[in-house]
């Protein structure tokens, strides 16, 4: 091999790049490992924590010994006070309670709110919202590339235009829209309002300029209708694209916070993965980092498996459409 | 062997007309804090069906502060659904019933035959007062409470918990002395929303209400000196602007020597803190006396 130091520059900056894009993720699964106490007095106990066993307070406040155990435990030990019985039985209730932290945030993420519910919340979400983009983004991707009709371009720059739009911007009018139709609190509101993606439309439209003519009126002359050629002509060509939209869909709806949290009010079976994670958030009395960042590392595990499934087709998807 | 036969036939009684109604009536109720009242709510429910076994309560997902609560309250009302009991923050009551959105409890106070001997003593009954009706139940309340890390205060000289600051000058005078002895950050004072009882409290104990006839009284003496007071504690302790979840943070990291917070995160520092010995105590006015009686029935 060279050497080159143009090269070794180039690759010591990307190294220092990937390093800070790492470094939250580190923290996270850290975190995951370790109890509150090391993870707020940021104590230096390495990647995986001291593992010292600590109480689960909440095991505790639920075995607490009800006055009527007291009285009862009372009457067997007549030299005791109260407080001491008490004191007594809640001793035996924390020694049932101690766990290791790694334990205690992996547990208390499934178990404090319904995870799996969540996830598979999530899964149907993005589904559905990919699956419909692309119903809607191939048809009107080979409409704006291959067909010629009177306000074409038009249509094209109501597109672009569209692309300049954030959905902040829209969401107040979005919400009253799905209130007033009473779609709040459904699977309907997370969908709806993503069904339409213009991103896909553009993604989709740059890549068919590049099909070739000839394949379209080939399928023509044998006579096949237009949506026949779009889905069974050019989906299959499109196959890298659709890929790499479908990244950028899913992460982007997989990971959305900002409209879950604004259509799901209270019904806790709608939740999606990042707003159930706000369930583990109590402000200053007493969010718990530990089973948190335990959540956010199941969450992420999907989508980080799979990219990697995906990275080559994902690559490939990019550079075919988008650099065009 | 006495008291629990008696309470045993009590629940007889309760239990008999319940199961001559066959529908059950579900009640949807919301609350904040999950951190806080998960547990106990866990432990009142079924004692609660036990004295209701036709009401089901079905809970909604916990809003994650006072704020959140009162927003997502606004959001269901736009859109009709709205639970049936949310549990708000008192000084977030009045828009609420502003609003119409809640409602007075009176026709349902009225059907109770002994609500007095209830438990709801009417000071209590008042903070949630509108007009002349009852739009809420008092169910928890918090103090205003200073948390001090004794080691920490131990390089300012204080001893023991009779050394502890008794006023706002002291405070400051400490902070100065903590910053003098390489502390960074000695303090935090809770004055962010969920704890801009803080101002009302430094208002309250010079006898003025922060709010009269719907105006806020920022703009009289006492709100001109509660606020000198503010500028005064967070000038001469340096405070960083921090969220009251990094206020506790700094303080139970062991860094801060003093916070100055609501009695209700006494658990969890506790229960996250490092190793240093921890107090409260109470906060003392800048005035020596204060409350004159009369600042509950103003609110």
């Amino acid at each position: 091999m060279n050497f080159s130091i143009g090269q070794t520059i180039k690759h010591a900056i990307l190294i220092l790049g990937a390093l800070i894009v790492i470094a939250p993720f580190y923290t996270m699964v850290s975190y995951s490992f370790k109890s509150q106490r090391e993870i707020e007095t940021g104590a230096d106990t390495g990647f995986f924590g001291s593992q010292e066993v600590i109480i689960d307070e909440f095991c505790v406040h639920r075995g607490q010994p009800e006055r009527e155990e007291v009285k009862d435990t009372l009457e067997l030990y007549p030299e005791k006070t109260e407080r001491d019985v008490y004191n007594i039985l809640l001793d035996e209730v924390k020694k049932n309670c101690t766990k290791k932290p790694v334990f205690f945030n992996y547990q208390s993420a499934f178990t404090f709110a319904p995870l799996l519910r969540y996830l598979l919340n999530g899964v149907i979400v993005t589904v559905s919202i990919f699956l419909i983009q692309v119903i809607v983004a191939l048809p009107a991707a080979y409409a704006l590339a291959k067909l010629r009709f009177w306000g074409r371009d038009f249509a094209f720059s109501l597109v672009l235009f569209c692309l300049l739009i954030p959905v902040h911007a829209i969401a107040l009018p979005l919400y009253i829209m799905l209130a007033k139709v009473g779609l709040t609190n459904t699977y309907a509101a997370l969908i709806i309002p993503w069904t339409i993606s213009v991103f896909g439309i553009f993604l989709m439209r740059q890549f068919f300029m590049t099909v070739p003519d000839d394949l379209i009126d080939a399928g023509r002359m044998d006579g096949m209708s237009e949506f026949s050629i779009i889905w069974k002509v050019m989906l299959p060509t499109a196959i890298p694209a659709l890929l790499a939209f479908a990244i950028f869909s899913v992460v982007a709806h997989w990971n959305d916070y900002f409209w879950p949290r604004v259509v799901i009010t209270g019904e806790r079976n709608l939740f999606t993965p990042p707003i159930g994670m706000r369930e583990y958030r109590a402000d200053s009395d007493g969010t718990f980092y530990g089973p948190i960042m335990a959540v956010s590392t199941v969450i992420v595990t999907p989508l980080i498996v799979a990219f990697m499934l995906a990275q080559k087709r994902f690559i490939e998807g990019i550079t075919l459409s988008g650099m065009k | 062997m006495k008291t629990k036969y008696l309470s045993t036939l009590l629940v007889a009684l309760l239990t008999l007309p319940g199961s001559l109604l066959q529908a059950k009536v579900v009640v949807e109720f919301a609350y904040p804090y999950s951190q806080l009242f998960d547990v106990t709510y866990e432990k009142i429910l079924p004692k609660f069906y036990e004295a209701h076994p036709n009401i089901e309560i079905k809970m909604r997902a916990a809003y994650e502060n006072y704020e959140d609560g009162t927003n997502t309250i606004l959001r269901e009302a736009v859109a009709n659904k709205l639970p049936d009991i949310t549990m708000q923050g008192l000084n977030r009551q009045a828009i609420l019933v502003e609003k119409g959105i809640a409602k007075s409890l009176e026709p349902f106070i009225a059907k109770e035959a002994n609500f007095s001997k209830d438990g709801y003593h009417s000071a209590m009954l008042k903070l949630s007062t509108f007009g002349n009706d009852v739009y809420g139940l008092p169910f928890s309340i918090s103090l205003p409470v200073g948390y001090y890390n004794m080691d920490v205060m131990a390089k300012a000289g204080v001893k023991s918990v009779d050394d502890l600051p008794k006023t706002w000058e002291e405070v400051i005078d400490v902070c100065g002395k903590l910053m003098d002895a390489g502390v960074k950050n000695p303090m935090f004072w809770g004055w962010n929303i969920t704890g801009n009882w803080f101002l009302q409290a430094l208002m309250w104990s010079q006898g003025q209400g922060v709010m009269e006839n719907g105006k806020f009284m920022i703009d009289t003496p006492e709100g001109l000196q509660a606020l000198e007071t503010m500028k005064s504690i967070f000038r001469g302790c340096k405070m960083p602007n921090l969220s009251t979840s990094d206020g506790s943070t700094l303080f139970t990291s062991g860094e801060a020597g003093m916070f100055f917070w609501s009695t209700s995160s006494v658990a969890s520092v506790e229960r996250a803190k490092a190793d240093f010995d921890f107090k409260t105590n109470g906060i003392t006015s800048r005035r020596k006396c204060c409350y004159d009686g009369k600042s509950i029935r103003r609110s």
